[in-house]
């Protein structure tokens, strides 16, 4: 192996959060999801069942061959995997600022920048990473927290009714999208040699869906 | 290019490990000392010709048989009128009044003075040359018998030092006002008075082949981890050079990141900051010659607990603790979000302030990233003249710094008024955390470099290099910036707030012993009796 790192559990949670939230919290990818009506705060608290659904293979094989990693175990395929996805993310970051602070920069800027930035993370290792996901996350937590307590005052409940009112098949379907946007058992898949409890693993994970589904139903 | 990134690391990393210590005195071929005084004599004057501060006094010890002998010191490190009270008085005066002289004769000559003549506390028996050499150059007094291959060394030590003075750093309002000064063993007795126990441990060690710098490591044994006291000692005996000077010269050789602009050596002019970090399982360096004693491991948080904190009431101290972290980002990023602010994103100012703003930049010659690059160096002119400048004269700078640079400026619409504003801020907040200010300085160009080129994107860039950087250093095997990253839950609450007293249970969980944590006894919160007279 070539880390020799060890994070633990606590960081793995807050590392999953950081790398989802801030997407959802830049696109809001779930307005464009079904059922595509007000119902979409009940497709978002449903997700986290959906979630341990999608993520219970991982989990099994991972609980069985906890010591091998992701590369060790199927190669050349999930390299590509993870060239794609990190790609994709960075394409994101940078569509999402030239569309609106910075519409005369050119993207590659962006993507450099930012791939820079990743690389010297990198470049330190995973321990690294993991305490820097420990400073980040709790940043990104209380300020979703805070805007959602100045925003309070404009909430409109009311918005909400009907309830269910196509009944509750799209509901679900839009929780198992919503679930399934999440690729990260793949990522997770990775981490799982480097964490310095396997045995907490599942406590961990629940914790993980949690965040995502508690903190998708206000936005 | 990862080629030559990597011959670049070899280089860094390759002279650390080149060399094995060579300097102590222990491995200097031993030459015992002659039992012929002639020879010795002959050999002390050769050894330090050319030396006018050399003082060799030669004289007979007026016994029945008289014995040959004479002593060496360095004038100006002893105290001449002890050497001649309790050195010379005795050997040749009061020797003759005692039954000693009676049983004297040339083979129990150095055991009778030594035990029954000499009334000095410190007296040493050294049979080597280069020991009794580092003795003479420590300030000792030497005494060689004839017909003795041995030499007494007497510690007679006595030169003009600095009086404990407050220091100019780590200025408090409550607490203690002493500060160590330049000679060791009066720091060292300064904590020993601080801290009365007799696990105190003072290692010393002499490092420098020229210097001979006496350097002292501090910690208090079962409180501080044996591991980092290891690491201490064992960085230190690397160190093979020819001076230590001050105790910056042993932090760079051996700090843990080199190329960091960040400091991971801690250091403290007050005993009682000192004794309160070795309490905390710290290992205090000490140097002969410099009132700043060294602290490791250093912790990032540690730039923001002042040592007044814990002597006042817990309230306010937190609030204070807050006020310094808000300062240390007003200090860091203020100019560089002006920057970013005014150049890019000008929709995220409220419409009134960006009215006064473009109204006060009108007519203004240099975009606001040149005007913020030149007031910042402007600043650090003033800042570093203020520092070297004669007192008399410091007056004079200032009023022409506030005056002719802030005011005449603006007025002449070369600079607008809210820069000036920003970097004044900058300026004053930046020494309210004092121990870090040059870090931040240097942070404070690169951001606005930043935001120069990529607005509020570019800070954020710096800021996710700059965390990513913290949180890679360690200082001595400790994260730097423990407890907040990684999270350790109990030393947490002395992070942002100061929890009172009764509250701070345990020690700092990375940096003290693990199996001896417990600082007090739970429950020692104030409880008075409810039953007291109206």
């Amino acid at each position: 192996m070539l880390e020799k790192g060890k994070i633990s559990n606590k960081q793995m949670v807050m590392l999953f959060t950081i790398c989802r939230l801030m997407l959802t919290m830049a696109f809001l990818p779930y307005v464009n999801s079904p059922p595509w009506s007000q119902d979409l705060w009940i497709s978002s608290i449903l997700a986290f069942p959906m979630h341990i659904i999608l993520a219970l293979p991982v989990y099994t094989l991972a609980k069985r061959f906890s010591k091998l990693s992701l590369i060790e175990s199927i190669e050349a395929m999930y390299v590509w995997f993870f060239l794609h996805r990190t790609s994709t993310i960075l394409r994101e970051l940078g569509e999402f600022l030239t569309a609106v602070p910075y519409p005369e920069t050119p993207i590659i800027v962006f993507i450099i920048a930012s791939a820079l930035c990743a690389a010297y993370a990198v470049f330190h290792g995973l321990e690294t990473i993991g305490r820097l996901a420990e400073i980040i996350a709790p940043v990104i937590l209380s300020s979703v927290f805070l805007v959602f307590l100045l925003i309070a005052k404009d909430v409109d409940i009311s918005n909400l009714t009907p309830v269910l009112e196509d009944g509750i098949v799209p509901v679900l379907y839009g929780a198992f999208v919503i679930a399934a946007r999440t690729t990260m058992g793949m990522f997770l898949w990775i981490l799982i040699p480097y964490i310095n409890e396997p045995r907490k693993i599942r406590n961990s994970l629940l914790i993980v869906f949690l965040i995502f589904s508690l903190h998708l139903t206000p936005s | 290019m990862l080629k030559w990134l990597r011959k670049l690391n070899r280089y860094f990393t390759s002279s650390n490990l080149k060399q094995k210590s060579n300097h102590s005195t222990s491995e200097k071929t031993e030459t015992p000392l002659s039992s012929n005084i002639e020879e010795n004599l002959l050999k002390i004057k050769d050894t330090f010709s050319n030396a006018s501060d050399i003082v060799i006094r030669e004289f007979e010890i007026s016994t029945r048989v008289p014995i040959k002998a004479f002593i060496v010191y360095i004038d100006g490190l002893v105290d001449k009128d002890f050497v001649q009270m309790n050195l010379m008085k005795p050997l040749m005066i009061d020797i003759n009044l005692s039954k000693a002289d009676d049983e004297f004769d040339h083979k129990n000559a150095l055991n009778i003075i030594y035990q029954r003549i000499l009334t000095l506390s410190e007296v040493k028996k050294v049979k080597d040359f280069h020991e009794t050499l580092d003795y003479i150059l420590s300030g000792d007094t030497a005494l060689f018998l004839d017909g003795f291959s041995t030499a007494l060394i007497a510690s007679l030590r006595g030169w003009e030092s600095r009086n404990i003075t407050p220091p100019d750093t780590d200025v408090v309002v409550r607490g203690p006002r002493e500060g160590f000064t330049e000679t060791l063993r009066i720091s060292t007795s300064q904590l020993r008075r601080k801290i009365k126990n007799p696990n105190l441990k003072f290692e010393k060690m002499k490092i420098g082949k020229q210097t001979q710098t006496d350097v002292v490591i501090a910690y208090i044994k079962g409180i501080a981890d044996e591991k980092i006291v290891e690491e201490v000692k064992r960085r230190l005996s690397k160190i093979d050079t020819d001076a230590i000077l001050e105790s910056g010269y042993i932090e760079q050789y051996i700090e843990d990141s080199p190329l960091s602009f960040l400091p991971t050596v801690g250091n403290s002019e007050k005993p009682d900051i000192v004794a309160a970090k070795m309490l905390e399982g710290r290992v205090a360096i000490l140097t002969d010659g410099t009132p700043f004693a060294l602290t490791v491991p250093y912790l990032f948080i540690e730039a923001f607990q002042s040592s007044e904190d814990y002597y006042s009431r817990p309230f306010y101290a937190s609030i204070l603790r807050l006020l310094r972290f808000v300062a240390y980002f007003i200090s860091v990023f203020s100019p560089a979000l002006y920057v970013a602010l005014t150049t890019y994103h000008q929709e995220m100012l409220p419409p009134a302030m960006l009215i006064s703003i473009a109204a006060a930049r009108e007519g203004t010659p240099f975009p606001a990233s040149v005007e913020a690059l030149m007031m910042g160096i402007i600043y650090e002119i003033l800042k570093e003249a203020g520092v070297r400048l004669p007192r008399p004269v410091g007056q004079a700078v200032s009023i022409v710094g506030a005056l002719v640079i802030g005011e005449a400026a603006v007025s002449a619409s070369l600079i607008g008024a809210p820069m000036v504003i920003v970097v004044s801020l900058t300026a004053i907040a930046s020494y309210v955390v004092a121990s870090i200010n040059d870090t931040v300085s240097i942070m404070r160009f690169v951001y606005v470099l930043l935001a120069a080129f990529l607005g509020l994107f570019g800070i954020m860039i710096g800021a996710a290099v700059f965390l990513t950087h913290m949180v890679s250093l360690k200082s001595f095997g400790v994260p730097y910036l423990s407890p907040i990253a990684p999270i350790v839950t109990e030393d947490l609450k002395d992070v942002f707030f100061r929890p009172p007293l009764w509250k701070m249970d345990k020690r700092p969980q990375l940096i003290a012993k693990e199996e001896n944590m417990v600082r007090q006894k739970p429950d020692l919160m104030p409880n008075p009796p409810k039953n007291d007279r109206k």
